[in-house]
């Protein structure tokens, strides 16, 4: 069998039929300590597993594949990947957030509330990334403007979501459509403009 | 930015006479500290209220209300041809919907219900809704009397010429009066039905009602009306006498109270407690139809007993009753054109039953407890109802030699008693879909009546808003309550009717010479409408000039004529509702679709000019036999 990491062949001795994929993860994880990344994933015959899912890692058998591929970042990549990923997330949060908005002026409370949650763990995704920009654009956000930027974002998601808990206890609903549909969508289209401009520069 | 459009908004809202009196009233105290105006985003006014804690709720987006407006129609909202909305704010919605809702031109098709009238006026005075309040479409409630909002709301709403409503909820209203608007729609959800029974009953009987007003009026103008009675039995009991099978039970109970309590009784237990030896003191009969009438055959030379009838009643029953007559009026047929020629009638409710009619009589005359007996509203001990009436005549009628009474009447109850209830003793009794509306309705009425409302009929299904009491321990505990009835009924008959004949048989005139214009009018127009058919059927209204387009004018405004005389479409539409109803809706139909050929407007005129040519010469007959008859008895007219 051809066991790599990122691609490279990897020469990893002792390999029986009773060792698993879990073990393999753990080993290459050990060896690279020191180094700032971390196994994220490994794809066995094309197929592939979290790291994370250390149950289903355990219980699969490492001679029963022809190719392991154990794949690793550095919390830069993770956060470059996301900045990657963020534009249709975020246009998907703003669609979200106009759904949300609307059930709420009609009085369809409930049905709101229920998307709401998706919106709320959106933005804290959106400001775990921005927060990690400096990791992943390290040169970039040395210049001050973009920091300002940056800054202005943060806090920005904080104040606004602070407002709709307190619209939200209030029973204020159109005012929580209103922060919904026009405050985050506004902080999701600058926060796009903001990563565009980032990986362009 | 804000200013103040209260003044042109004040002048535009004086065609609302009651809510412009009480919109001026408020004016004096109104204290805008918890209804928090300011500008939003884009400029427009948006609204915040502050409830008694300090919670600030927004009335309308602070970004861009009239946006948000425009979704929630748009959401809400499907072509429909009225449309109730429970809210006002600032008037945002309103106006969305108005841009939407078709014009039909025959009445209120918009109606607002807003809860708190300082809502209003914060919108009077902070935006220009002039031309929201010239719109002829409409109406506005203000206040939150459940029960008035709903009555008025059932008034002013044309269930012929419906096609579809649309409720639309203001939010941020409803999170403030939630209960209010649940019971309000629980009403209205209530009167609809009622309203579209009664809709049906029109369109099945109307022509009953209408001709027997007309055979009615020459004797029945004369008659005192029933609002000599209100008031004039204030705290005294009353009896209402209905006609269920469990009136056997208690019916001798009544002679202790014979000139003690004021009895009404409903027509179809007159006859039955004749035979007992009671008399009421008044018997009420209401109904258009001749077999109700045989409730009062055999017993005609009564003289004691009052009867209140109103226009529509049948004539026979005049004709045969012997006894003082007094009128009153249901509000419809000829009374909104005749009520100002004489003194006035007495308005009583009447629904379905009229044990509806007993009731509100008796509660119009302020008499307090209002007693039930015979009140079942169920099929009890195996029966319909109680002996005597016609009803029961006619099941016997339909006897042969291989059935019996108890055979017949088991076979009726088992194919009508769709609803189970258990009575007072236990026991299954069975009602059908009419008596449950009637017991709804009743349970709805004792709820709003000051007068304690008790159930004497041992029996039935009646349960809510009354007191339970045998009628042994009602007259127990009310006797003393009494007084000597036949003195107050005497004062009734004591002084003459106003009644001013002249004018009724002016009134009558007029109506004749209206109806025969009319007619003259559309032989007039047919060659017209022949010619335009032939030649510009298959063309749009746009695409013709010159002596067409005068022509079609001359067709359509005849029609339109006929359709917007008020007096001409009453009389029609109960004649001939299921043709004025259709034809209502094929217009909203012609009117909404932009593509509509000549020939399409020509076939709804045409079809109009026919029925209408039916319609007058039955309603020519019915005027000429009601003058005759006038001018023969009362009238010197110089013909």
């Amino acid at each position: 069998m051809i066991i790599t990491l990122n691609s490279n062949p990897l020469d990893i001795s002792g390999i029986d039929d009773n060792v698993n994929v879990l073990e393999l993860v753990n080993l290459v994880e050990d060896s690279l300590k020191g180094s700032g990344a971390t196994v994220m994933r490994v794809v066995l015959d094309g197929k592939e597993y979290s790291a994370e899912d250390t149950e289903k890692l355990e219980n699969l058998k490492l001679i029963d594949y022809e190719k392991a591929d154990v794949i690793s970042e550095t919390a830069a990549d993770v956060i470059q990947d996301a900045f990657c990923d963020s534009p249709d997330i975020l246009i998907h949060l703003e669609e979200v957030a106009k759904n949300i908005s609307s059930e709420l002026r009609l009085g369809k409370i409930k049905e709101a509330m229920e998307k709401y949650l998706e919106l709320v763990n959106g933005l804290e995704w959106f400001i775990t990334i921005i927060n990690g920009a400096d990791l992943a654009f390290a040169k970039k956000m040395a210049d001050s403007s973009y920091e300002n930027e940056r800054q202005e974002l943060i806090s920005k998601v904080k104040e606004q979501i602070s407002a709709a808990e307190a619209a939200q206890e209030s029973e204020d609903w159109v005012g929580v459509a209103d922060i919904v549909e026009y405050e985050f969508c506004e902080i999701f289209n600058n926060g796009r403009n903001f990563i565009a401009k980032l990986m362009k520069a | 930015m804000l200013s103040d459009y209260l003044q042109s908004n004040l002048n535009c809202l004086s065609s609302y006479s009651g809510v412009f009196d009480f919109v001026n009233k408020l004016l004096k105290v109104y204290n805008s500290n918890n209804y928090i105006v300011s500008e939003a985003k884009n400029g427009e006014v948006t609204l915040g209220f502050k409830d008694s804690s300090g919670r600030l709720i927004s009335y309308h987006s602070k970004y861009n209300p009239s946006f948000e407006a425009n979704q929630v129609v748009d959401n809400l909202y499907e072509k429909e041809s009225h449309a109730v909305i429970l809210g006002f704010g600032l008037g945002y919605i309103t106006e969305s919907i108005l841009k939407k809702l078709p014009n039909k031109g025959f009445g209120k098709q918009l109606f607002i219900i807003e809860p708190d009238p300082f809502i209003f006026i914060t919108a009077l005075k902070n935006r220009d809704l002039t031309k929201l309040l010239k719109d002829n479409r409409v109406e506005i409630y203000l206040g939150n009397d459940v029960d008035s909002i709903g009555e008025k709301w059932n008034a002013d709403f044309d269930w012929s010429v419906v096609d579809g409503l649309s409720i639309i909820e203001h939010q941020p209203t409803k999170t403030r009066f939630n209960q209010f608007f649940s019971k309000l729609m629980e009403k209205m959800r209530y009167l609809a039905n009622r309203s579209r029974g009664n809709l049906i009953t029109l369109m099945g009987v109307g022509d009953e009602f209408h001709r027997n007003n007309f055979i009615n009026l020459p004797e029945a103008f004369g008659f005192p009306g029933v609002e000599r009675l209100f008031d004039k039995f204030i705290d005294i009991p009353a009896i209402v006498v209905a006609a269920g099978p469990s009136l056997d039970k208690n019916l001798d109970e009544l002679k202790r109270v014979k000139d003690k309590f004021l009895i009404i009784a409903v027509d179809t237990a007159y006859r039955h407690m004749l035979s007992n030896g009671i008399k009421p003191d008044i018997v009420c009969a209401a109904d258009s139809s001749y077999e109700n009438s045989l409730d009062f055959v055999g017993v005609e030379d009564e003289k004691e007993v009052i009867l209140a009838g109103e226009l529509m009643t049948h004539p026979d029953i005049y004709k045969i009753f012997r006894g003082p007559k007094l009128i009153t009026t249901f509000g419809g047929g000829l009374y909104p054109q005749i009520s100002n020629l004489r003194e006035p009638f007495g308005k009583l409710i009447c629904w379905g039953s009229v044990a509806t009619m007993a009731f509100d009589l008796a509660r119009k005359t302020g008499a307090n407890p209002i007693v039930f007996i015979g009140f079942d509203l169920s099929f009890s001990d195996g029966k319909l109802h109680t002996k005597g009436s016609y009803s029961e005549d006619i099941l016997y009628e339909g006897l042969h030699s291989f059935s019996s009474i108890e055979n017949e009447t088991a076979n009726y109850i088992s194919e009508r008693g769709r609803f189970q209830f258990l009575d007072d003793y236990g026991n299954v009794v069975y009602t059908d879909n009419n008596m449950k509306s009637y017991k709804n309705w009743f349970e709805d009425q004792f709820q709003h009546t000051q007068a304690k409302i008790i159930n004497a009929t041992e029996g039935g299904i009646v349960n809510k808003y009354v007191v339970k009491m045998t009628l042994s321990e009602t007259i127990d505990k009310y006797f003393d309550k009494g007084c000597n009835i036949s003195n107050i009924l005497k004062e009734t008959f004591a002084y003459p009717v106003k009644a001013d004949y002249k004018s009724l048989y002016r009134f009558l005139s007029s109506m004749k010479e209206l109806i025969k214009g009319f007619e003259k009018k559309i032989s007039l127009v047919r060659p017209i409408y022949s010619s335009l058919k032939e030649r510009v059927a298959d063309r749009e209204v746009k695409e013709i000039k010159g002596k067409d387009s005068e022509q079609l004018g001359l067709v359509i405004g005849l029609h339109d004529q006929i359709c917007e005389n008020s007096s001409i479409i009453q009389w029609f539409a109960a004649l001939n509702a299921k043709y004025v109803t259709k034809h209502s809706l094929e217009v909203i139909r012609l009117r909404n679709n932009a593509n509509v050929k000549i020939g399409q407007w020509l076939d709804v005129a045409n079809r109009l000019f026919f029925a209408y040519e039916n319609f007058a010469t039955y309603q020519l007959k019915l005027l000429d036999k009601a003058m005759f008859d006038l001018s023969e008895k009362y009238v010197k007219i110089n013909m």
